[in-house]
């Protein structure tokens, strides 16, 4: 695990929550969905963070493959009662599909080909879920019934905010050691310099691909989790604008880094949540985040965790120091 | 081999022949294809006609990730290393093509775990003979220069290829970085067959059993490095008349 100092204290506050905001009592069940929703993004910015700030690919309509998710999870749980976790996993995996018919072609253009191509993904997602009435429900949106889980019925607040943080730390799981592999490690090696990853035998194109497909998938799963979430998918909850907040938390959280995709996810969704009055609002501040992180921070809130950890301090920056070999 | 970019021949006929093990240096001015040379041994430009062939496999048949599995590793002008990963990591990515996890790794299931740790003791062992380990949790990007060409040379190395290609290994060295990069080179020399391009004569004469001149894509002399010094065409081509090899001036 990464730094247990830090990851044990979080879980713990995050685990604890319903009980203190039980003891506090004043709107809690608006609280518990706040955050819940705010783990089921983490997971969206978590898997945008492993194909941009990992691979080096742009995805400009991830919510795109949110909305695939929350779709599929609604269609199946509304028409054929299919619980949580199958239309999670369904949801994922439909939006795996739809990411490589996108990526393989993408893909292998080199250059921003694949952002432009989400870019489109992302717009046509939402007015299609708004057309296609008979399968989407339209602008009336699908309601889902209450969640089951494995035959359990988690339909109360507290247990939905429980299943979207086991969701959230599964994910984190995953991705961490998928980092920590053979496979996450080409994905770095990719992004670095794509003629010396294929020099040591790294498949370019296949290995954005299988990025791209790794990023949707879990960003389709946590549609499916969302869609049970909020027992109502409509698409409204998923236009360009979404995907603007889900690339909003990676740039924010400096690229590269889960926790630094955690930690945008909370400032992100904090300012969307205290500006929700004000139509536009917020997007107006994130765009300005934006502009000001990419100026005069490249880093993110990840270069700030960092710079604590004195592991990673560099011996020295300067290209031709005369340091003795052997020191 | 023969490798054009448009009209123009910048690899013409060259015919070169490496034994198992030992090094081989290519020399020759600025543009003399040398680089080229080895971007298509490596399959990074493709050839316009001939062959290349390590141990009977034909490389020109292969994509460009395939080559390392063929036993053809290389290392980079400019040290193309990977910032975002440590030094311990960079060399587990020159295990890539011998190691198999995909997707499982996310799960790490227990022939994941095996295989990270087999490719952790071989990169912690050639770590510790390089006298990186200390740095080995550290970005590539924050050493200093002279290291960042030696790790790149040990993440060719590090996939015990047949051939090892070195571009430019040396350049931007300073003389204190030089003797550690020799070192691991002369010992990489002994169990396979390096080609490296390097314009210091001196650093040659030490361990180079044979040496290519080239000049606009053609081999224009071949032999040890102190008999190709004196060759006449050599020495109005490429040494000047001056007394350093690496002067890199004197053009025809």
């Amino acid at each position: 695990m990464p730094r247990y100092a830090v990851t044990v204290p979080v879980v713990i506050i995050a685990a604890v929550l319903p009980l203190v905001l039980q003891l506090i009592g004043e709107r809690q069940v608006y609280w518990l969905f706040v955050v819940s929703e705010f783990f089921v993004f983490a997971i969206v910015a978590i898997s945008l963070d492993l194909l941009m700030g990992r691979t080096g690919q742009i995805s400009l309509g991830h919510s795109g493959f949110v909305a695939v998710g929350a779709y599929t999870a609604a269609i199946l749980n509304a028409r054929f009662g299919v619980d949580l976790l199958g239309g999670a996993f369904a949801g994922g995996s439909l939006a795996a599909i739809a990411s490589l018919f996108l990526g393989v072609p993408a893909t292998r253009l080199r250059g921003h080909y694949l952002g432009i191509v989400t870019l489109g993904f992302g717009i046509a997602v939402d007015q299609i879920a708004l057309k296609w009435d008979a399968l989407t429900g339209g602008d009336q949106g699908l309601h889902l019934h209450r969640p089951t889980l494995l035959g359990l019925d988690v339909g109360t607040p507290v247990l939905m905010y429980y299943v979207a943080l086991i969701a959230l730390i599964v994910a984190t799981l995953l991705v961490w050691s998928l980092t920590r592999t053979r496979l996450g490690r080409a994905f770095a090696a990719v992004k670095d310099s794509e003629i010396a990853a294929a020099a040591m035998g790294v498949p370019v194109a296949s290995t954005k691909v299988v990025a791209f497909v790794c990023s949707a998938f879990l960003a389709g799963a946590a549609g499916g989790i969302y869609a049970f979430l909020a027992g109502f998918v409509a698409p409204e909850d998923f236009g360009i604008d979404s995907s603007l907040l889900f690339f909003a938390m990676v740039v924010i959280g400096g690229m590269g880094s889960i926790p630094g995709a955690i930690g945008g996810a909370i400032i992100v969704d904090a300012i969307k949540n205290a500006a929700a009055t004000v139509s536009g609002l917020s997007l107006a501040i994130l765009g300005g985040m934006i502009v000001l992180v990419v100026l005069f921070f490249p880093g993110g809130l990840k270069a700030l965790l960092r710079r604590r950890t004195a592991k990673r301090r560099p011996l020295d920056r300067t290209r031709n120091a005369t340091v003795p070999l052997d020191a | 081999m023969t490798v054009r970019f448009g009209g123009l021949v910048a690899v013409d006929r060259l015919d070169l022949d490496v034994p198992d093990t030992g090094i081989f240096a290519l020399v020759g001015p600025n543009g003399a294809g040398k680089t080229t040379l080895i971007n298509a041994l490596s399959r990074v430009c493709s050839i316009a006609s001939g062959s290349v062939r390590v141990n009977g496999t034909d490389v020109l048949e292969l994509l460009p990730h395939q080559v390392v599995s063929a036993g053809v590793a290389r290392s980079f002008q400019r040290a193309e290393l990977f910032p975002t990963l440590t030094v311990l990591e960079n060399l587990l990515v020159g295990l890539h093509s011998e190691m198999t996890t995909g997707l499982e790794g996310a799960l790490m299931t227990p022939s994941t775990r095996r295989q990270e740790k087999a490719a952790r003791v071989r990169a912690e062992r050639l770590l510790r003979e390089l006298n990186l380990w200390e740095l080995r949790d550290f970005s590539p990007a924050d050493l200093p220069y002279g290291h960042q060409k030696l790790l790149d040379v040990a993440r060719a190395l590090i996939s015990e290829p047949k051939l090892l290609l070195l571009d430019e290994p040396f350049a931007g060295l300073t003389e204190a970085e030089t003797p550690r990069l020799l070192a691991c080179i002369a010992g990489a020399g002994r169990r396979c067959a390096v080609l490296m391009i390097e314009h210091h004569f001196e650093l040659l004469e030490g361990i180079a059993e044979r040496v290519t001149v080239m000049n606009f894509g053609r081999k224009i002399a071949e032999g040890s490095p102190s008999g190709v010094r004196r060759d006449p065409e050599v020495l109005r081509c490429y040494l000047g008349t001056g007394r350093h090899g690496q002067a890199e001036t004197a053009a025809c």
